[in-house]
């Protein structure tokens, strides 16, 4: 998956109206809660082979880190 | 383990609700902000809630669901050999509530009775316990499934992580031996004891006790659900695909050859992560509980009934039935449900 179509993606799950690049904190996205932390689990687990663990994506602080833990797969 | 049955048949099942439907903006209107409960509503599938009104328990619901079953004539009192209530809400620690359930329901005193205490995979334990027990049965018997819970109440009132999902609801059912000739019921369980911890309500049993406060429950959150939403969600989307793929391939069926996957109905976007993951195409995949919110046990009856209700129901052959949760555990089963009575849901 492509930057641009990763942040396109995000920013549906996220149903947020805030400008997001990979650089964005995850903590400044008034959106990233609970909800699109589960959203996001979900989206990895149908479209990664790899299992993407809770706390990997705990883990992540900016868009980046999110996109470097599925940017290999489809 | 995966085992399989020669003899089940559903012959008829409906589901009770509450009257008293509450919009998710209005239950969670003190949680969250406008914006969030939008997006809530949007990613869980719940728009609105059944929540049962004081002093109503799942019993009453399970009640009147089978009263239904039995003024449609899909049972005769007298051929019930069995009455099995499966809830984690019971009207009280004993006797089981079964007991009072046949009383109610004017059951004859030659009936077997017991209660069991499971959740979200509960639905698909009482089928294969209906149907293991009617396998040495007189010919004749029917098993009443009663499968309910009254969960809202054991909502902690800050708790962000379920209020927003769970409903109440009862079932019934009525299961027999069916044809011996009809395709077998496959059923495929897995049990995860040392993840107890993530779903539980720690007080309330003999290992401790509720906390009160002036006579009544106190806000202590031991006292209520406790759900690790994070682990409950990885472990759905983990081990109950493993397990429906372990029972597809012990049953040799293939997803195209399936017309229905009822997966527990907890929130849209596991259900429909659950059906991507396993290649069943979106209208396979019903989510039926938008109304009502997610209804623990009950979940899959709930979801047919309010297909029914809403007119969306057409008759289905092969079914996969899924349930996952408390227990933790997973409970799976592939049967025919050809001939299957639905009434749709009522509300009390």
């Amino acid at each position: 998956m492509s930057e641009k179509d990763f942040i396109e993606k995000m920013v549906e799950l996220m149903d947020t109206e805030q400008e997001v690049a990979l650089t964005t904190k995850l903590e400044d996205i008034e959106e990233w809660d609970s909800l699109s932390y589960v959203a996001f689990l979900a989206m990895c687990n149908g479209i990664s082979s790899r299992r993407i663990m809770p706390k990997e994506v705990k883990a992540a602080t900016t868009i980046n880190d999110l996109y470097e833990l599925i940017k290999g797969e489809a | 383990m995966i085992v399989r049955l020669n003899y089940l048949h559903i012959v008829a099942l409906t589901v009770t609700v509450s009257s008293n439907i509450i919009p998710v903006s209005e239950r969670c209107a003190e949680l969250f902000s406008p914006n969030k409960i939008r997006r809530l509503v949007k990613q869980t599938g719940v728009e609105s809630l059944s929540i049962v009104r004081g002093g109503v328990c799942a019993s009453d619901m399970c009640y009147d669901a089978a009263e239904r079953l039995f003024a449609a004539g899909e049972a005769k009192r007298e051929e019930i050999g069995a009455i099995i209530f499966l809830s984690q809400t019971p009207d009280y620690i004993n006797p089981a509530t079964s007991y009072l359930l046949q009383a109610r329901l004017d059951l004859s005193d030659d009936v077997i009775a017991l209660d069991v205490n499971l959740g979200c995979s509960g639905y698909v334990y009482g089928l294969y316990l209906a149907a293991t027990m009617l396998a040495n049965m007189p010919e004749g018997r029917k098993v009443l499934l009663c499968c309910g819970d009254s969960g809202s109440s054991l909502i902690h009132p800050q708790d962000t992580s379920t209020m927003p999902i769970m409903g109440d609801a009862g079932a019934a059912t009525i299961i027999d031996k069916g044809m011996q000739s009809k395709k077998n019921a496959y059923f495929a369980f897995n049990s995860f004891g040392k993840l107890a911890n993530a779903l539980k309500i720690p007080r309330g049993g003999a290992r401790a006790v509720n906390l009160t406060e002036n006579e009544h429950l106190s806000l202590d959150r031991d006292n209520y659900t406790v759900m690790d939403g994070m682990a409950i969600m990885d472990f759905s989307l983990t081990e109950a695909p493993r397990n429906i793929r372990e029972l597809l391939t012990e049953a040799k069926a293939d997803v195209d050859e399936i017309d229905l996957a009822v997966f527990h109905q907890a929130n849209k976007i596991i259900v429909r992560s659950l059906g991507e993951e396993l290649g069943f195409p979106e209208e396979k995949v019903p989510w039926g509980v938008a109304r009502i919110g997610n209804s623990n046990s009950s979940s899959i009856p709930a979801c047919l009934a309010e297909m029914k209700r809403q007119g969306v129901y057409h008759g289905y052959g092969q079914v996969l039935l899924s349930g996952f949760g408390v227990g933790l555990s997973v409970a799976s089963t592939l049967l025919n449900i050809s001939d299957l009575h639905i009434l749709e849901t009522k509300e009390i």
